[in-house]
């Protein structure tokens, strides 16, 4: 909202989601109407830590903004709903990975063919996504900051159980956690040295960013199917150039 | 600085207390080969490290009964190299085996596993 001289005045949402608490900043009143009422079971009267940060259009800006709480922007979208619709699935991060997966610090591109690309952390950190380059691609980010993978390598997420945002409309460039089994063919690793690195440097990087609710033998065996995939090294720096592997699809046979 | 298995400090850089000191390997160390190194694993480590050959090998000599200065007459018959930088090689090679927690004398590491925090860097003071 804003204020009579200039200001944004924002509310702040206290959530505790499976154990986590989490703060919401939201500039839109509405959006915070939503947000209270679809996450009524969530709510906290303390204080939570701050997770994300969703701001209405401001100066020359028309986007709505969504950003994590160290202001690395999630998402510009171009309606307030839009973006409830990304923060109610960035939130669905926070709910226990279902069984069998393990979780990997990544972003996660769907293709229109029903395949997916990974990149795994840093990248898409601090350099985000340009929504008008991923739809120019036929790409769409999952709005997870961390992805569920078999140890096959399919993407397996569980929805966001809030209908009242999991049902609103998705922002361009953007997409809810798939409905079902995705492969990943594709796997884009930061480069972080002038070597190009070997599969085993691969498998320990990307065992490095899974996370410790899986046991360390999956975490390197996933890590070890995911070098199985095609492997891409990029600059973390320049994410211009990471557009054209995420969109490499195998041959059809 | 090193704990020898008696918990006692292990003078590095003193040869001759590092030639008597016997590095042990732990054996619950989570290893998987791959053609152009391993990764290995410790359970007191948050993460994997991906070993040279060199570390692999040594880390697979390192069985508490082989005092180091066998050990280094071992690199200097393998490697065809000087007494002084086969015992330097080692050293490194240890201490880099004891920063990854693969010897029972390694602490455990201090990074907290990064289970239920989904952000990927600090709250923004």
């Amino acid at each position: 909202m804003v204020k009579d001289d200039g200001s944004v005045r924002a509310d702040a949402v206290d959530l505790d989601i499976a154990g986590t608490l989490v703060r919401v900043v939201c500039e839109d009143p509405a959006g915070v109407a939503v947000l209270r009422t679809a996450l009524a079971d969530h709510l906290v009267d303390e204080p939570a830590p701050l997770g994300f940060s969703l701001r209405v259009p401001a100066g020359m800006t028309k986007f709505h903004l969504l950003v994590d709480r160290s202001g690395f922007i999630l998402a510009r979208v171009g309606t307030i709903q839009e973006g409830l619709a990304v923060l109610g699935s960035h939130l669905a991060s926070l709910i226990p990975p279902p069984p069998g997966t393990v979780r990997i610090r990544a972003r996660v591109f769907l293709r229109d063919d029903a395949t997916a690309a990974l990149a795994a952390f840093p990248l898409v950190v601090s350099q985000p996504v340009i929504e008008r380059r991923l739809q120019h691609a036929s790409l769409r980010i999952v709005d997870r900051l961390v992805v569920d993978l078999r140890l096959d390598t399919h993407l397996v997420m569980s929805a966001a159980p809030w209908p009242a945002l999991r049902d609103l409309p998705i922002a361009p460039g953007h997409a809810r956690a798939p409905a079902e089994p995705t492969p990943i063919d594709t796997v884009l690793i930061p480069r972080l040295s002038r070597d190009a690195p070997s599969q085993a440097d691969l498998v320990a990087f990307l065992a490095a960013v899974t996370c410790s609710g899986a046991s360390r033998a999956d975490r390197l065996a996933l890590a070890e199917s995911l070098t199985a995939t095609r492997v891409a090294v990029v600059p973390v720096d320049d994410p211009s150039v990471m557009y054209a592997p995420l969109r490499w699809r195998p041959p059809h046979i | 600085m090193s704990a020898g298995l008696d918990g006692e400090p292990v003078a590095m850089d003193d040869d001759r207390a590092f030639d008597s000191f016997a590095p042990r390997a732990r054996r619950d160390v989570l290893i998987r080969d791959f053609d152009d190194g391993i990764v290995a694993w410790s359970p007191i480590a948050s993460e994997p490290r991906c070993l040279a050959p060199l570390s692999a090998t040594v880390l697979q000599l390192l069985d508490g009964d082989v005092p180091a200065g066998e050990l280094v007459a071992d690199l200097c018959a393998v490697l065809e190299v000087p007494e002084g930088a086969a015992r330097d090689l080692l050293r490194r090679e240890l201490s880099l085996l004891d920063g990854a927690g693969m010897l029972t004398t390694s602490h455990p590491s201090v990074e907290p596993e990064r289970e239920r925090d989904v952000f990927p860097a600090p709250p923004n003071p």
